[in-house]
Formats: structure tokens, sequence, C-alpha cells
């Protein structure tokens, strides 16, 4: 064979390959046509690290960065984006990830102290900064990020701690949660945390924050601070001798063992929410917001959104209290974004925007920074909406029709499950694994919710499943994503 | 040599084996009986314990091991697989041990550890004769060998602890095991000599090392230590990379045992040659408490002394000299102990260093050589009386060429450096532990020296020119079994015994038995396998599943300080299709010098030699290729302008692998993951594409993100996403790449933050102003740090206000300092205090939140100029400060206001503190001779200078009036 045949060989293959995959890709929508996702031009000379994010009524969108400036953005959600303006509101804070408001007050969170502002002499740009509580130690380690939640329904402030360095706590209460109340009291509330990426909360109220694979973390997790809580990271423990809120230390928990083991000795260890299998959902879970827009971004509502700073991605988590306890599943929802997703906040018409940096923490994304809007395009994904756990099984609820023929195979679905080590040493592999059988299979006549029933569901294990073979009723098309992780902390009790 | 079989005594030690010994059961019982508790491991159980499944294999390496065919002749085809790994060399190029110690055992060898290696040669002679054979060969081994007594090393704690550290650290434990546990290790405190750590792995799977006080001294084993296979050439133990200073350290350590006097109550601190020196470098941080730091200070010219650290390096030294410093620039040493001064007289004594020096003789200072400069000597003269004076010399370089000589003359001695026998010092000598005293004999050594050839010792002890002994008896197929020749537990009268276990035996036996039917080749699996459990590459790495650290051993593998690179920063790579991985040059080079990349990891890895390098690599090739040859390196030659898309997809604007990598001398933006430079000599190209598209299957748990998950590239602008052509353009660029032409966004400048027309703020970590300043810059050109934390005034200064690159690049870690110049810096501690005496009173210590202040905020003016809000007891501040341009410069003036809801009488602000404070003036103060200060008071009262030895503060009274209060502070410079 003479180069010129070989190379139209090679043509010949390049255009059959071409045309499959076209022809596949003709088949099934990809994300795009759901979620559509913008990018704000940002001014030069502005560095838009944006670490927290809160409108000001409608059309004024707060930003804080990591560079410790606070710009006011008007013009966000216009459909045309390039007219955005950006003004700045203060700056020379130091490294502010979280932004609240009441009134005529912007509260902010810096690594030393809750402070709030307000422009008294209405120049646009805040005069008066008051500390509204500075009950936590800094030492000057980079490491000493404070991360803030939206006001609580009591009217505080939630502030979680992450460690002195990567593994201990060389000064008041890094590694804690801390309640700011209305009055600027300061209430220890939970302990045992090690490197947050993001706070916020759930419909209910309940407070959730993100915190990340090492020492006495397996793998990123969502986790729940119940008030009085102990996270599962005992590096800060010490601070218990500062307060009388929480009472006693709890026991050291052993290196080496499963966390559920551990949660069955330590009455005050909240096992983690909901694991983010390390590279398979990301590798630094980050901010978190609750999807209450009603229908405004999707068939989500009442869904945790929560960001990976690494992977540039946003994933779901769908949550459910079993026996007391939060555990639920999370799946692959948004890529792609522009760099390290770390701060996100709904607007008020219902739009994403997702702040980035990748700045000390490279991410896919590879822009420094980046400020993007996602908005819903009206057209509803064919995804598992929800997974619950039922006493002999799960129960997956999906956004559209399943092709009941699809769903009731066997081999339409992989499941395996496998849990972390719960150690002192930095992070964990996937470790006592087993692959739990499917022994049956319901689907309703709706074609919304699929059972499994699964032989010896295994506490305290993520449970991988992957429905590879679902198709929906309608046109037969494959799940976008397919992925789900269920975090069995209990198992619900047969009803009787 | 070669036995001649007239020799009687040949007979009697060696008989072919065809000899038949009946098994007898009380022998079993007296084997049992002395076989030991199962706490010492050495090589062969390690063996069995982790090369269980090798099966015969494990049999063979046992004859290896116990060097079988050093006496027996084996088929030459066979040689590879049961060459003898034969004993440590004695004599002059050998190990130097305490006679006592071989003597002992010569006539009591050991039953457990590694010198159960070592067969007992006597069983069967008669008590009297097998003592006389032990004492001449004694004698002969020591009349050839160092004096281990003549050791003058002074036990040193710090050295102790370094070693401690060392031994922990650098990879010791993951064959001998801890002594302590990793939280004591973090503890100033030595184990106690022959210390054992209750997490360690069990016994059987380590190597333990036996005590060795009694055995050797501190040279002989950091000699040993720095090269094992000087002295033990087939010695498994690799070098662990140690300079002579480690060495030293982990040597004085593992021989602590022989400074007795530092664990109990025997103190025998006594005089000892040569004089302490202690090696310092200069650096942030001083640990002010140190005595060698203090010492330094104390003796430093000028009065302001650097920072220094902790000394980095001390030891005994038989010269003063520049010798023992780490580096030319900014570093210091410090020499102390006694001279020796044979007669009285007149002696002068003489410097001659660059940067300074001083000499110091019976506390008074003899040379001051002072200050910086080129080499210069200056000398002085005392007349000493005949003993030991305290002698000290001090010399530090700062920057450029660094020498230090020393030098003296006096009644009948022309001008020389200090005679190395003057010198002493204080300290506990360490010399080999042993009761018994021994005294040469060199008649009992000529017969020593034919026992050693009779006994046929050179087979597996190499002494110098003396040829090694091989025995001529063959050992015979299908005829051996546990009950006779050697391997029986109580061999023939003639024939070594050996400690062996049951299943030892057995394994052996077996091995034995089928090495001459057709020899099956070992597989590569296996040779490979066998290789790795030899040398315990096991102990650290992990290689399909096997191996690696235990999860108590993981504990000892650190990262060096904080790299935040999880395990990859402290556990060593799993092997797993390392193969495939490496280039085999650089592999040979890994095994046989310890080349390494990893510089945060605290374990090093070791140099196991050129010929271990060589079977190994072919090895890891061998099996790690196999079924799918490597393409190997593309021979395309890497294009230039496809490295130009390699270097955008490598820095900051691309997938920014920067972010994490370092690249030769520059540091990433975060943390200091692996260098880029090494990447293209180290690893193979399709690896290294295959990596970059799935990092977890190759390493799994790695903390490297895929940045083309499932193939498809998340940046879409360079080479429009084409994966394969990114890649392509990587590699071609990290072909070429070095320091010259480093990635875009790497190399980061100045940011300069500015005030123009207006004042700027800048919260953040802030040299001198602690971990929660608030800078300000003024558009004067002058600029202030308040400390949140203690609420104060931290420090002014002029020109540039500060630099912002070091906190908005990578993780934006450390302190940076104020960026101008004329730095002033202001009281530390509280700033306020009460008294009635201020003259007298003891400014307290305590401050911020402990002392009951607290931080409230601050105004912003309509210039942006702060006006700091805080607290302390009930008395709020506000304390606002305002640049006031001059002719030539600008000036602060600064309101503070003072409303309290309590009334305070006695208050005072400490406004200054200095070495001179002098009024200037009414109310004005001038401090150290830099800045005035003055004030403007709503009070009678008047500030006040207190005076104390060290420094000079200025007290500015609080006088409250119906709670209020204020002062107003101008300050020039």
């Amino acid at each position: 064979m003479n180069p010129s045949e070989l190379a139209w060989q090679a043509s010949v293959m390049a255009l059959c390959c071409y045309l499959a995959s076209s022809w596949i890709l003709g088949a099934q929508p990809q994300s795009e046509v759901f979620y559509k996702t913008e990018t704000l031009p940002i001014p030069d000379g502005v560095v838009l690290e944006a670490g927290g994010l809160q409108w000001m009524g409608d059309d004024t969108l707060a930003v804080s960065t990591r560079l410790g400036d606070i710009y006011m953005v008007q013009g966000a959600l216009e459909t045309d984006l390039a007219n955005i303006q950006f003004q700045p509101f203060a700056s020379g804070l130091h490294e502010v990830l979280g932004l609240a408001r009441q009134g005529d007050w912007l509260y902010c969170i810096q690594r030393c102290e809750l402070t709030r502002m307000k422009d008294e002499d209405g120049d646009g740009r805040a005069d008066l900064f008051e500390t509204v509580s500075d009950g936590w130690g800094i030492t000057g380690d980079y490491h000493e990020y404070a991360f803030s939640s939206k006001f609580d329904a009591d009217g505080s402030i939630w502030v979680v701690l992450c460690l002195t360095g990567s593994f201990t706590s060389e000064i008041d209460y890094r590694g804690w949660c801390l309640r700011i109340d209305a009055e600027g009291n300061m209430i220890p509330t939970c302990s045992g945390i090690r490197s947050p990426g993001g706070i916020g909360m759930n419909p209910l109220g309940d407070m959730f924050y993100t915190d990340n694979q090492g020492v006495w973390n397996g793998t990123c997790g969502l986790k729940h601070l119940k008030p009085g809580g102990f996270m599962g990271n005992p590096s800060g423990n010490r601070w218990y001798e500062l307060t009388n809120a929480m009472g006693p230390r709890p026991q050291e928990p052993t290196s080496g063992s499963r966390m559920h083991l551990e949660a069955d000795k330590i009455p005050e260890l909240v096992p983690t929410a909901v694991y983010f299998p390390y590279n398979k959902m990301g590798q630094s879970a980050s901010g978190i917001i609750c999807d209450q827009t009603e229908g405004g971004f999707g068939p989500f509502q009442g869904q945790m959104l929560v960001c990976d700073q690494t992977h540039s991605t946003v994933m779901r988590v769908d949550l459910e209290q079993v026996n007391g306890v939060y555990q639920g599943a999370c799946f692959p929802f948004l890529s792609g974004y522009d760099s390290g997703n770390l701060s996100v906040e709904f607007a008020p018409d219902g739009s994403l925007f997702v702040g980035g940096t990748d700045r000390g923490w490279g991410a896919r994304g590879g822009k420094p920074y980046a400020l993007q809007r996602t908005r819903w395009t009206g057209e509803t994904p064919f995804e598992i909406h929800s997974m619950k756990a039922l006493p002999q099984g799960f129960e997956l609820t999906f956004t559209q029709p399943v092709d009941p023929e699809s769903a009731r195979q066997t081999e339409s679905y992989q499941l395996q499950s496998y849990t972390y080590i719960y150690q002192s040493s930095y992070g964990s592999p996937e470790v006592d694994g087993s692959q739990p059988a499917i022994t049956a299979i319901e689907v309703s006549d709706d074609g919304l919710k699929v059972r499994l029933i699964i032989d010896q569901l295994q506490i305290g294990h993520v449970h991988e499943l992957k429905c590879v073979g679902i198709q929906s009723a309608q046109d037969a098309h494959k799940l976008i994503n397919n992925q789900a992780y269920y975090t069995l902390n209990e198992i619900p009790r047969e009803l009787l | 040599m070669f036995f001649d079989a007239t020799d009687p005594l040949q007979t009697k030690l060696i008989k072919p084996l065809r000899l038949r010994f009946m098994f007898i059961g009380s022998a079993l019982i007296m084997w049992l009986g002395f076989s030991l508790p199962a706490t010492a491991g050495d090589t062969l159980t390690r063996m069995a314990a982790r090369g269980g499944h090798l099966g015969s294999v494990l049999g063979e390496t046992m004859l290896r091991e116990l060097s079988c065919f050093a006496c027996h002749q084996g088929a030459k085809t066979l040689l590879p697989r049961i060459a003898p790994k034969r004993g440590p060399l004695l004599g002059a190029n050998g190990r130097s041990l305490t006679p006592q110690s071989m003597e002992h055992l010569l006539l009591h060898p050991s039953a457990t550890g590694q010198s159960r290696l070592m067969p007992d040669l006597f069983h069967a002679f008669e008590a009297d004769e097998k003592e006389a054979i032990a004492e001449a060969l004694t004698h002969y081994l020591a009349s050839i060998q160092e004096d281990p007594f003549s050791d003058t090393t002074a036990a040193d704690a710090s050295t102790m602890l370094r070693g401690r550290n060392l031994y922990h650290q650098v990879g010791c434990v993951a064959c001998h095991g801890a002594h302590q546990g990793p939280k004591e290790l973090s503890k100033p405190e030595l184990p106690e000599p022959n210390a054992w750590y209750d997490g360690n792995d069990p016994a059987d799977t380590l190597i333990s090392l036996e005590p060795l006080e009694a055995r050797m001294s501190v040279s002989a084993l950091t000699r040993y230590l720095q090269e094992p296979s000087a002295t033990f050439p087939s010695a498994h133990a690799p070098s662990m990379k140690l300079n002579a200073g480690e060495a030293r350290s982990v040597a004085m350590y593992l021989l602590r045992g022989q400074a007795a006097g530092m664990f109990g109550s025997k103190n025998t601190v006594q005089k000892t040659r040569g004089i302490k020196w202690h090696y310092v470098e200069f650096q942030n941080g001083s640990n002010d408490e140190d005595q060698v730091v203090q010492d330094l200070k104390a003796h430093w010219p000028g009065t302001n002394p650097p920072s220094l650290s902790a000394p980095v390096a001390s030891g005994i030294a038989e010269d003063v000299s520049d010798r023992w410093k780490q580096r030319q620039e900014n570093m210091a040493l410090i020499f102390s102990g006694f001279i020796r001064i044979p007669s009285r007289g007149e002696y002068s004594f003489y410097t001659a260093s660059d940067d300074g020096s001083r000499l110091y003789v019976n506390g008074q200072l003899v040379v001051n050589n002072d200050g910086d400069h080129a080499t210069q000597e200056k000398g002085g003269s005392l007349v000493l009386e005949a003993g030991d004076h305290p002698i000290k010399i001090t010399y530090y370089n700062r920057g450029g060429p660094a020498e230090l000589k020393v030098s003296l003359s006096g009644p009948g001695l022309d001008k020389q450096n200090i005679p190395s026998e003057w010198l002493f010092h204080l300290g506990q000598p360490m010399k080999p532990t042993y009761d018994k005293a021994f005294e040469l004999d060199l008649t009992k050594a000529s017969q020593g020296k034919a026992w050693f050839q009779k006994l046929a010792c050179a087979s597996c002890h190499q002494v110098d020119q003396m040829e090694p002994a091989v025995a001529s008896n063959i050992l015979q197929n299908g005829a051996i079994t546990v009950e006779d020749g050697c391997l029986a537990p109580s061999p023939m009268e003639g024939l070594p015994r050996y400690a062996l276990s049951v299943s030892e035996r057995d394994a052996i036996a077996t091995a034995l038995n089928h090495l001459h039917e057709t020899p099956k080749p070992w597989s590569v699996d296996q040779q490979l396998e066998m290789h790795l459990l030899q040398l315990q590459c096991d102990a650290c790495h992990e290689r399909g599943g096997q191996g690696g650290p235990s999860p108590t051993m993981r504990e000892f593998f650190t990262s060096i300080g904080e790299t935040d690179l999880g395990d990859e920063g402290r556990i060593p790579p799993h092997l797993t299709g390392v193969g495939r991985k490496l280039k085999p040059s650089w592999m040979k080079q890994v095994i046989e010098e310890g080349a390494s990349v990893r510089p945060y990891m605290a374990t090093r890895m070791p140099s196991f030699g050129k010929a271990h390098a060589s079977v190994l690599t072919d090895f890891f090739l061998d099996q790690d290729r196999k079924p799918s040859p490597s393409q190997g390196d593309q021979v395309r030659e890497a294009s230039l302008e496809e490295s130009k898309y390699g270097r955008k997809l490598v820095g900051a604007t691309g997938m920014g692998c920067i972010a994490c990598h370092t690249f030769g001398q520059f540091g990433s933006l975060g943390i200091p993951a692996l260098d880029l430079t090494t990447m293209a000599d180290r690893l193979e190209e399709d690896w290294f594409k295959a990596y970059l598209v799935d990092p977890q299957s190759l390493r799994p748990g790695t903390r490297m993100p895929s940045f083309w998950p499932s193939g498809q590239s998340v940046n879409q602008d360079i080479l429009a996403g084409d994966t394969d052509r990114q890649i392509q353009a990587i590699w071609s660029y990290l072909k070429l790449a070095d320091e010259t032409n480093p990635p875009e966004g790497l190399v980061q400048g100045q940011k300069e933050i500015k005030a123009t027309s207006e004042a700027i703020m800048y919260r953040n970590f802030i040299e001198g102003a602690g971990a929660r300043a608030i800078g300000v810059g003024y558009p004067e050109h002058v600029n202030l740090a308040f400390d949140a934390n203690q609420l104060r005034a931290a420090m002014i200064w002029q020109g540039a206000f500060m630099d912002g690159a070091r906190h908005s690049n990578g993780r934006g870690q450390g302190f940076e300092p104020p960026l101008g110049h004329n730095l002033f810096m202001l009281p530390e501690g509280p700033p306020f205090a009460f008294s009635v005496f201020p003259e007298e009173m003891l400014w307290p210590d305590k401050s911020g939140k402990e002392a009951d202040y607290g931080f409230k905020g601050y105004w912003l003016d309509s210039q942006r100029r702060p006006k700091f809000m805080y607290r302390f007891l009930a008395m709020d501040v506000e304390d606002y400060w305002m640049a006031i341009p001059g002719e030539l410069d600008a000036s602060f003036r600064r309101f503070l206001q003072f409303d309290s809801k309590a009334h305070y009488t006695n208050l005072w602000m400490r406004a200054a503190t200095g070495t001179t404070i002098e009024e200037h003036g009414a109310d004005a103060f001038l401090i150290d001779k830099r800045v005035i200060m003055s004030f403007e008071l709503d009070t009678d009262k008047r500030p006040v200078i207190q005076i104390s030895p060290n420094h000079q503060a200025l007290l500015v009274p609080i006088d409250l009036q119906h709670g209020k209060a204020s002062i107003t502070q101008e300050i020039k410079w």
C-alpha cells in the first residue's frame, strides 16, 4: 500500500467514524440543550476570585473576592451581559468567603472576624465597618480560612473554620463551626471540621457544609452541622475546654476504623451525609446552594447544588433524613465552568451564578478566575431525579418516564458498594467493596419510579449505581448522567 | 585455598554429607531449648514471613543468605542463584569490632537475630580448647584492625536527638522498627537504649538491630552507616545517603547506651579531646531560648544581632576552622572548650577571618577581628599559667567568600595552628561498653591467624591478603535430610552448627534436594519478587497489591515541612507497572544512586549500587512490558512549534499545571508537586500520555486531576481541544523545557499596592503587625500597620506601601513585610496599663482578648482614612490617623479619643519604646534618635520616660474626666 492509498483509507475511516458519531449525537441531546452557561465579562484590573455572592435587591449582585475586594455588579441578569457594571464597594479585606445581607448592612466573613459594613454617606462605597464577632483565633497560616452562611431563621450566621494547616488546630476554635446570633453572641455549635469549602442550608433550614479529603476524611463530603455535633476530625477538640455550650469533649475516634462503626461508639459523631467519591465526583467540594427556585431552574426544587473546585463542576445532592440521620445521593450535574468553582448563588430570576478561582489549587477550567451564569432553557433533561433508601433497596425517581422494558432488566444497572477508612492519615482508598445483588425490580405505572430490591444493603457504604441501560419512554434516550452515589448511614425501618 | 585432605583439622571440621546421623528426640528437645524468643527478626524470618508463597525459591535464597556455597561446591550453572552472600569484612578495611564482643560471639553464637547467620564452629570442642581458639582468633583479629576504644567522640544529646529523628524519618524504621511512637518523636526526649515501640510490625518481619554499644565505636558505626557496602559488600542494608554529620548523629543515637550517664545517675562528664562547635544560620524566627544563639548574640559584633537559627549542626573538632560551615553566606560558627597550656608564658592568638571573628580566653576578649571584611588577621596576647583555660571563638560570614583560621604562638613555639592535642571540651566520652579489659598478645594473634586459616573463616570473612577458602565437598543430590550434615540440630563434630528453625531446615533441605534435578529456571516473576524481598523494597513500596508500609508503619513516613500533598507527599510511590513508567536509564539511577525527585518526602530512597540497579531494572522491564512492549520514546524529535503550545498548556492560561507543579528553581503557585522539568527525563512517553488522560488508573488515590476526563479536553481553545495533540504538545515542551523557558504565569513580579488619591487598606498577614494586621497606605507616602489582635498601632514607615505579590500568588502563605523605608516599630504588647508609679512599673505582657481588649471596627472618612475603634475594659477608644505633608517628607498626626463607662485612674498609654528616649522640647521626645513624638494632652499630667536596664519607654497619661480624655500625637521622622 503506498502512502496515498493509506491516506485515502484513513480518511474513509475517519468519515465513517464521524458519520457514526454524529448519528448517535443527533439522537442524544447534550446538556447545553437544558442548561446554558454564559460568562460575565470582567473589567481589566478586577481580579474577581469570587468567594462570596449576595443579591442586594433585584438587580445588584455583591461579589466578594479572595483578594479582599467587594464589588457591586449591575446588569448581571440582563440578556446581554456586555453592559455589566462593576462598582467597588469595599477593599483591603482579608479573604472574604461569604456574604449575607440584612437591611442596609452587608455582612462579610474575613479570616479573623465577621464584619458588617454599610455606606453611610451614600457615595456607593462602604465607610462604616463593624466587627460583629471575632471569637476565634488566627496565627497566620494560610489554611486558616473562614466561610460563612446566609442568615438562618433565627437571624444567626454560621461560620465554619478551617484548621491551622492541614493537620492541627493551633488557636481558638480552628476546626469548629460557630454561630453568631443577631446580638453578635458567639455560640460554639459543632467540632470536628477539617477544611471546609462552603456552607449552606437545606429547605428545612438545617445547615450543611462541605469538608475536603484529608486527615479523618476519606474523601470529600457534605456534612450536616447538627448543633452539638462532632463532624469527625478530632484535631480541634482541645477547644472543648473553652466552652460549656457543647458538653464534654467526645471520645477520641480510633484511627483505621470506619465512620459508621465509630458513630456507634461516639454519640456526638455525625456521619457524613453524602460522600463525593474521590475523582469520580470531584476532588475539592466547595460552595453549596439549595434550589428553591420553584422550578425556575428545572425539576430539582429542594435539592442541594454543590460545587467542585478541582473539576469545575456543580453536583446535585438529594438528601433525606432516615432514623434522624441525614443521608442521600449525589449526581453529576453541570460541568465545563471556566475556573475552579467556589461560590454559588441563585438570582431572584432563578439563574444560577457560579464564581471560581484556581489560585493555589489547580482546576480543570484553567482560567484564573471567573463569574458565570447558568440558566435553565426550559427543556427537562432526562436524569435520575432522586434516589431514596428503602428497607430493602432504593427507589429511583426519574425526571421523565423510563422505558419499562429497559428499567426491568437487571443488566440495566451496575451496583457496587464501598466505604472509606476513617483514619488520622490523609484520605483513604475505597475499601470493603461489595457487589450487592439486585433481586427484584418494580417500575411504577407512570414510569417515573423504579424500585430496586437489593440483597444485603451495606450500612456506612456508598452505593454506587450506574443505570447504564435505562432509556426514556418517549425517545429511547439514555440518561444525561447515569451515575448516582448514595451514602447509606441508616436503613429505613420496615413500615408495619 | 583448598583444604588439604591430610590436614587432621579438615577431617574434623568438614565431613562429606553422606554421613548418616540418626535423629533422636532428645536432640530436638535440646535444640528447642536454645531456640530463641520470637522477638528478634532477621533476614531468614522476614523472608519466611513475607515470602512464604515463593516455595522452593525461598529455600534457595536461604542457601545464599547462609553462604552455604562459600564452603560447599555447587554446579557453576547454579551459581547466580546460590552464590554465597558471605559476611562482613574484617581487619583494617573491615568492621572494627571490640575484641571482647568478637570473643563472645565465637564462644556464644547467637541463636536469634542477624548474628545467627554466623554458625557455631566449636560446638564439638572441649570447653578449654574452645576458649583457647576463640581467644587466639580474637587476638589475631584485634591485631589487624583499628582499636575501637581509640574513638574520641563525646556524647551530645542534641546530636543524638537529631540521630533519633533521622533514624525514624529517613527510612531505617521500615526495616528495623521504631523505638518511639510518632507522638513521642515530637518531644526532645531520647528513648532508653534498646527501647521498642509497641506499635511496630511483628518482629519476625523486621530485621532487629542487635545491641551495638559493646561492639563498636561511634566512628566505626558512622563509617558503616555512610557506606554499608564498604565493610560488608553483600549487606542488604543500603546506603541511606546520610552525609558525614547525619551518619554520625545516627551512630551516636544508636550507641546512646555508651553514654549511660545521660540516662541514669552515673554522671561521667569529663574533659575529652577536641573542641565543641556549633554551626548556625541567620534567618527569621530565631529561637532565642537556645543557649548557643544567646551566646553568639552576646558576642555579636555591634548592637544589632541578626536573627539566628538554632544550631543547624554541631560536633567536636580537632581544629578551629571554617570547614564545618554548610553554606558560604549568612552563617556563623562558635567554638568552645578548653585549651591545655603546657607551660606558663605569654601566648599570642591570631584569627584570620572573612568576615568577623572574636577569640576569648578565660572569658577575656583576646582577639577582636569584628565586622564585615575580607580576610584579615588580627592578634592579641596574654600570659597563661600551665593548665586548662576556657577558650571560645565566634565567627560569622555575611556575604561573599568565607574563611576562618586560628593560630597561636608562645614560649618556644612558632606561630602555628592550635595543636589538636591542646584542645578539650567537657563531655561524656562514648566508648564501647565492655568491662573486661583486653591487652593484645601478639603470640596469641599469630596462633589465631593459623586458626583463622584452618577454620576457613576466610570463606565468609575476607581479611586483607588472605585468600578465601573453598571446601571441595559437593552436596549430593537427593541425599540431604535435616537429620545430618550442617542441617542437623546437633551436627557431628567438625561441622558448623546453625541456629535454624525446623521449617527453615526443611526449606533448605528441599531446595538442596531439588537443586540438582534438572533445575527449573526461576521465572522472572520469582526472581524479581525474591530480589525485592531480599532488598526489602516491600518495606516501603507496594507492588501489585503486595508490600508497602503497614498502617502503623505509615505513621513514620512524613513530609518535610507542610506540603499539603497528602499521602503522595510522604508514602514512597507504588511500583506496580514501574517498568512501563520509568525510563530504564532513570530507573537505574534511582536504584543505584537513590536518585530522587521528591524533595518533600522525608523518607529517602536508598542507593543500592550498580549491580542491583542493573538486575532489577532488567527484571522490571521484562515483567512489566509484557505482553505489550512499549513503543519506547518516539524517535520523533520534539518540534519547537508544538512545544510552544505545550508551554501555553502547562502555563496559567492553559491547563495551569503550574498551579501545583514546581518547575526547576521556580516554586509552583500552590503545593510543591513533582518538578515538571524532570518529567521527560524520567518517564516513558506512553505512560505519561496515558497518565495525563486518567491519572487514577495508574496512581489510585492521586490528587492529580484529569484535565482530559474521558479523553475530552477541558480546554477547547488550544489546538482546537484535540486531546492527542495537546498531550503531545505538553510532552514536546517538557522534553525541551529548562528553567530559561518557564511556563506562562510562573514568574511573578512585585505587585506594589499604591495609595494614589486616597488612603488604601490592606488587611492581611503583615510581618511586624501580626496575622490580623490592617495596613494603611496614605497618598502622602507614609504608611501604618495596625495590629487588630493586640489592638495597637504596630509600625509606621515611609515610601512605598506594600507588595501584594505574596498574598495574590499561589495560596498566599506567609507574612509580607512593609515595602518602603524608615520603618519605625511601635511598642509591642498591650497599649494601656494602670500604674501609680509609672517610672517603676513593670508593663504587663497580656494583650488582646486575654487582657480584655476588643476590636470594634473602623470608620473611613471621605479620603478613606480609617478611624479605628476598639475597647479596653469598659473604655472605648477611637484612634484616627492622618498624614501631614511636610517640606521634605510627611508625618503622622494621630487623634485618640477615650470614652469610658467606668472611672479609671492612673491609666497610661505606652507610646514608644527604644534604646534611648530623650526630651526634645515641651512634651516632645526623640526616640532612638530617629523619630520625634510630640503630644497635646487635655490634662496637667505629663508624659513620663521610664528607664530600665535594657530599654526605655515613653508613657503618656490618659486622664479621664467624666469618662472622657483625648490625646493628639504627632510623629515625625
